[in-house]
């Protein structure tokens, strides 16, 4: 209705608009068109129109720029990935292991958007266990990319971007291990950041591989993404990784930037996503930047050191499901959670850990090495998201290591653990999203946001918002 | 790299995963995709690299030593599939020796 969290608090302060009707928006939208979308697992009804009503009758008795400097997420109707644990609202992972499993405690994120003025009303979809790159793991059903419900909205986080492309929510959060943040963003035409590894409090995300693991935003545009951002960012006390005193880099200013595009990442890639990102590369020439091709030669060995390393953490961090404290027995884990599980086993296993395990994580810090060698010399790093835009539903499916490769392109970033911004930039000529992936050096973040911002503001880019109407043909 | 062979029985064992024959062959078949692939790791000199530990440099980070709430007793079994008077059930472990 209003695109973006930033309008729609231009409109509260206008007093333009009630949170109450807002949520109901929204639900009737969930409720008249997420049949054909399936982006949503459980929804937030009631609790979510009264803590609306509170909010309403907040702003009727107080000046409403004092509400907003209390409540800095004021008016900002959000899901959740089904990763996050919601106190007393169910929390599944996607999975058939915790179908039924209602969380005692909240994480660290849902607990500072709820304390920031932001309002849930659901948990969306996603692979199981955050386990792939379609949506189609998942072991409920599969969410379909609402710009054409023949295609996968992209994975793991598919119903976050399914629902936010859709306007059924104007924010989400997911999770990025390995693009799954990023990926399903590109697909579906949204804002997605895979953050710093370790600026974003994990605590009460069901944990996946940690070693990669982050969370973060999926908005419409670029400023939802920064508020978002800022507002969940930094210590908690219960996140090994977030420490005290984090310094994100102010970025301000228009100083001309040396971006890199690696060659690696470019030497396959074709037709409308390769156009696309040669079109990026040309807008931010026009604004002042050098954009130059570099070179990451080990980052081509990203995706086989990443599916040596998830895997055996993934076997670790599954172990604890035994459906005696919680959830339901190993048996109802889903065919990829087992593939995983058996893989991981196996690079751990007695005879293999060396070969395997160690090798993987002396390439890694090979990669690692590259990565901050050529922040030496570059300040940005500018690449496809993925080999293709999205793709349709069950061409990967039976094979896995095809669905595998589409993350190709998104590993580097969680391999090193730099922050990865997907934008959108315009439709492919058969109306589906295209975008490209800009990353920066540990805590650059403000950086990409700026340089997005104002790419996007020189290509006039307006929120991409899939078409509803079309769903009813 | 030693050469590949997934012993798929003893894996699941491992895993504590339960595999039907069919899974069973299904799983090896993509494995062995999956583990050909990743040997394109054996094309890469590591030889005097270390591994890295973390991609933050990582800081002790202590809270205040003060007693904090946990979760009570309830909250704690209220997921629980099986208990019996406020403690969790759980299958068999040790067998009664001697005892018929």
């Amino acid at each position: 209705m209003f695109g973006s969290i930033l309008n729609v608090q231009k409109e509260i302060v206008k007093k333009n608009i009630k949170l109450q009707d807002l949520v109901i928006h929204y639900f009737s939208l969930i409720e008249q068109y997420d049949n054909k979308i399936n982006s949503f697992l459980t929804l937030n009804k009631q609790n979510s129109i009264n803590k609306a009503e509170y909010f309403d009758n907040l702003l009727e008795k107080t000046n409403s720029e004092d509400v907003i400097a209390k409540y800095p997420l004021i008016g900002t109707v959000f899901n959740l990935k089904d990763l996050f644990l919601t106190k007393g609202i169910r929390t599944t992972a996607g999975s058939k292991v915790l179908e039924n499993y209602i969380p005692p405690y909240n994480s660290t994120v849902y607990e500072k958007l709820i304390n920031s003025g932001a309002i849930l009303i659901g948990k969306v979809n996603c692979d199981a266990w955050a386990h792939g790159s379609s949506g189609e793991n998942s072991d409920f059903f599969a969410t379909k990319n609402p710009w054409n419900l023949g295609y996968v909205p992209g994975g793991s986080s598919s119903g976050s971007a399914a629902s936010v492309a859709a306007g059924f929510s104007l924010a989400s959060f997911g999770t990025d291990t390995c693009g799954s943040i990023r990926l399903p963003a590109n697909y579906c035409g949204c804002v997605g950041l895979k953050p710093t590894y370790g600026i974003i409090s994990r605590y009460g995300v069901i944990a996946m591989a940690s070693s990669f693991d982050t969370v973060g935003p999926i908005a419409s545009t670029v400023d939802d993404v920064k508020i978002l951002f800022e507002n969940v960012s930094g210590y908690d006390g219960k996140d090994a990784n977030v420490g005290k005193g984090l310094s994100i880099r102010k970025y301000t200013g228009n100083k001309p930037l040396k971006i890199g595009i690696p060659k690696e990442f470019t030497e396959k890639l074709e037709g409308e996503v390769f156009d696309e990102l040669m079109f990026t590369k040309g807008v931010l020439e026009k604004l002042g930047h050098k954009v130059k091709t570099v070179s990451l030669p080990h980052t081509k060995y990203a995706i086989s050191v990443y599916y040596i390393i998830q895997p055996a953490e993934v076997s670790s961090n599954l172990g604890r499901f035994d459906g005696i404290r919680y959830g339901y027995s190993r048996d109802y884990f889903g065919m990829e959670a087992k593939r995983r599980i058996i893989l991981g086993t196996f690079v751990l296993s007695s005879g293999y850990y060396e070969a395997y395990y160690l090798k993987a994580a002396k390439v890694r810090n090979i990669i690692y090495g590259e990565m901050m060698d050529l922040f030496g010399d570059i300040d940005l790093i500018l690449a496809p998201v993925a080999p293709t835009k999205a793709f349709k539903l069950n061409e990967k499916v039976n094979d896995p290591l095809k669905m595998y490769l589409s993350d190709i392109y998104a590993a580097t970033a969680n391999l090193t653990g730099i922050p990865s911004l997907a934008i959108p930039t315009r439709l492919s000529t058969d109306g589906l999203p295209l975008g490209v992936q800009l990353m920066g050096p540990k805590y650059s973040e403000n950086l990409l946001f700026d340089v997005a911002r104002k790419f996007h503001k020189e290509i006039e880019f307006k929120n991409m918002n899939a078409d509803l109407k079309k769903l009813e043909i | 790299m030693k050469k590949y062979s997934m012993n798929i029985d003893y894996l699941s064992k491992l895993a504590n995963i339960s595999l039907t024959s069919y899974e069973k062959v299904k799983i090896s078949v993509q494995l062995r995709d999956v583990v050909k692939f990743i040997d394109n790791l054996n094309e890469v000199n590591s030889e005097n690299v270390s591994v890295l530990p973390s991609s933050v440099t990582l800081i002790n980070i202590f809270r205040d030593d003060a007693v904090e709430e946990g979760l009570n007793q309830n909250e704690s079994l209220n997921a629980a599939s099986e208990k019996i008077d406020n403690y969790f059930k759980v299958q068999q472990i040790l067998k009664n020796r001697g005892v018929k």
